[in-house]
């Protein structure tokens, strides 16, 4: 019964990974069919992608954004906090995961104690306890694991739902699988729960930066271009942990007469 | 006698240079300066929403160097452009910038800056990093500077905010935009003049 259970588990992750890939093989499909202008020669995936930003954003104003509004007008400001502390809390494992796998122990250890403080004292995950003691939150995943390895991000690709991402950071979600103690766990109602609480997170990720959403489309000139730029900075700045490389940054006298 | 006074002056004058390396370096008093008189403009509860975003956009014009920072946005197609047109988007770029910050401007009271450190990339060249707590913000926001020093005037570039560099993300749209239009100066001038109207109405309105 065991093996079975194992074989389970892994069946799960044979077919997310053949799914990654059927998804990939369409891209590099679409990809061929499609010639790429000059003008986005460092963006192969740039007709897939601009496709897939359009369905992304029609999915967001018909379901996702109504959903984020309804929640902020039902549920009050500590609520939903709390809900966030939930998520943030439940990721913990995939966290501490990554922190051993990059060789940062400190870091781990903080994830590993304040795991420990909120899940108790923190009712659940409820209260984010240790940060009022002290001990901040900071994330990681497989996809900062993988680029801290030395592995290059590839091309930049939209993916339905999930939103902006690159060939590793894909990976890393799926990676990300493994650490996540729910995979392993075997009981009626765990697809459901998994399934929950990836609609729960969007939501409360969505509620939160309703406004900022708005304020960035509005104020972009190209927002294909702004939500590139945004997602190639971020994942730089989550990668080198907040600190600045100040030889990566860019020259401002080179296109001085 | 002597050895003990040799002594004294020896471990003076490094007690000298521990301090002096300890003070804030040129940058690093500039940023800490200017993001005060910053804050202030936006605290000043005296000044009505017009003569804010007034004194906040002569602030910025002192502050910062926004005709280099216009080229900066334009990216490749600045090389051998007509410099009329370059002209013309910096006021255009300088218009849109402001209105961008301005519709925000409520949104600051009561912050403090504190600064942290710095790293210089080549000379003149630095990196000013600051944390910006207290006022409306919940959580502590780390901000960066990116200062450039040329004969003792100094002015900021860049700024780093929730890991987004602004500057690099503006060169980033606009150079979209300039690809997307063989490089036409003209078709990101019209862009910005369009999403500056859109940014003061919605301003206007809250």
């Amino acid at each position: 019964m065991e093996s079975l259970e194992g074989d389970n588990v892994e069946s799960q992750m044979v077919q997310i990974v053949l799914r990654l890939l059927a998804l990939t093989g369409a891209v590099f499909t679409v990809a061929a069919c499609s010639t790429n202008s000059a003008a986005h020669a460092d963006d192969p995936l740039y007709k897939w992608n601009k496709g897939v930003l359009a369905f992304n954003k029609a999915a967001d104003e018909v379901v996702v954004k109504p959903a984020a509004k309804g929640y902020r007008a039902v549920v009050p400001k500590p609520g939903r906090d709390g809900v966030r502390n939930v998520l943030d809390n439940l990721r913990s494992p995939v966290i501490f995961g990554n922190d051993v796998l990059q060789g940062k122990f400190g870091r781990a250890g903080k994830t590993l104690a304040r795991f420990g403080i909120n899940s108790t004292i923190g009712l659940a995950g409820l209260f984010d306890v240790a940060k009022r003691n002290g001990i901040e939150r900071h994330t990681e995943d497989a996809g900062q694991t993988l680029a801290t390895w030395g592995i290059s991000s590839g091309p930049y690709i939209m993916l339905p739902i999930l939103g902006p991402s690159n060939f590793r950071d894909a990976t890393g979600f799926v990676l990300d699988l493994g650490l996540e103690p729910l995979t392993y766990m075997r009981f009626d109602g765990r697809k459901a729960i998994l399934a929950g609480r990836f609609g729960v997170n969007g939501i409360s990720v969505r509620e939160a930066n309703l406004e900022t959403v708005e304020m960035l489309r509005e104020s972009s000139v190209n927002e294909y271009a702004s939500l590139k730029s945004a997602y190639e900075q971020l994942r730089a700045d989550a990668i080198s942990d907040g600190k600045i490389n100040v030889d990566d940054l860019p020259d401002f006298d080179e296109f001085e007469e | 006698m002597r050895f003990l006074k040799r002594t004294f002056l020896t471990l003076f004058a490094s007690l000298l240079m521990t301090s002096m390396a300890s003070a804030m370096t040129l940058e690093e008093e500039f940023v800490q300066t200017r993001a005060n008189e910053a804050l202030a403009i936006l605290a000043d509860d005296s000044l009505d929403k017009g003569a804010k975003a007034e004194r906040f956009r002569t602030f910025i014009d002192e502050a910062t160097d926004v005709p280099r920072i216009a080229r900066f946005v334009l990216g490749k197609y600045a090389r051998g452009a007509d410099p009329q047109k370059i002209s013309t988007f910096t006021d255009v770029f300088r218009n849109y910038a402001s209105g961008v910050y301005e519709a925000q401007l409520g949104n600051y009271a009561g912050e403090v800056i504190k600064v942290t450190g710095s790293q210089e990339r080549k000379p003149g060249d630095a990196v000013v990093m600051s944390v910006i707590s207290g006022g409306q913000l919940d959580e502590p926001l780390a901000v960066n500077w990116r200062i450039r020093t040329r004969e003792g005037k100094v002015q900021v570039l860049d700024v780093q905010v929730f890991g987004i560099w602004l500057a690099l993300q503006q060169r980033n749209e606009i150079t979209a935009v300039l690809a997307n239009n063989n490089g036409n100066i003209s078709a990101a001038i019209t862009l910005l003049e369009d999403k500056t109207v859109k940014g003061e109405y919605a301003s206007n309105e809250q």
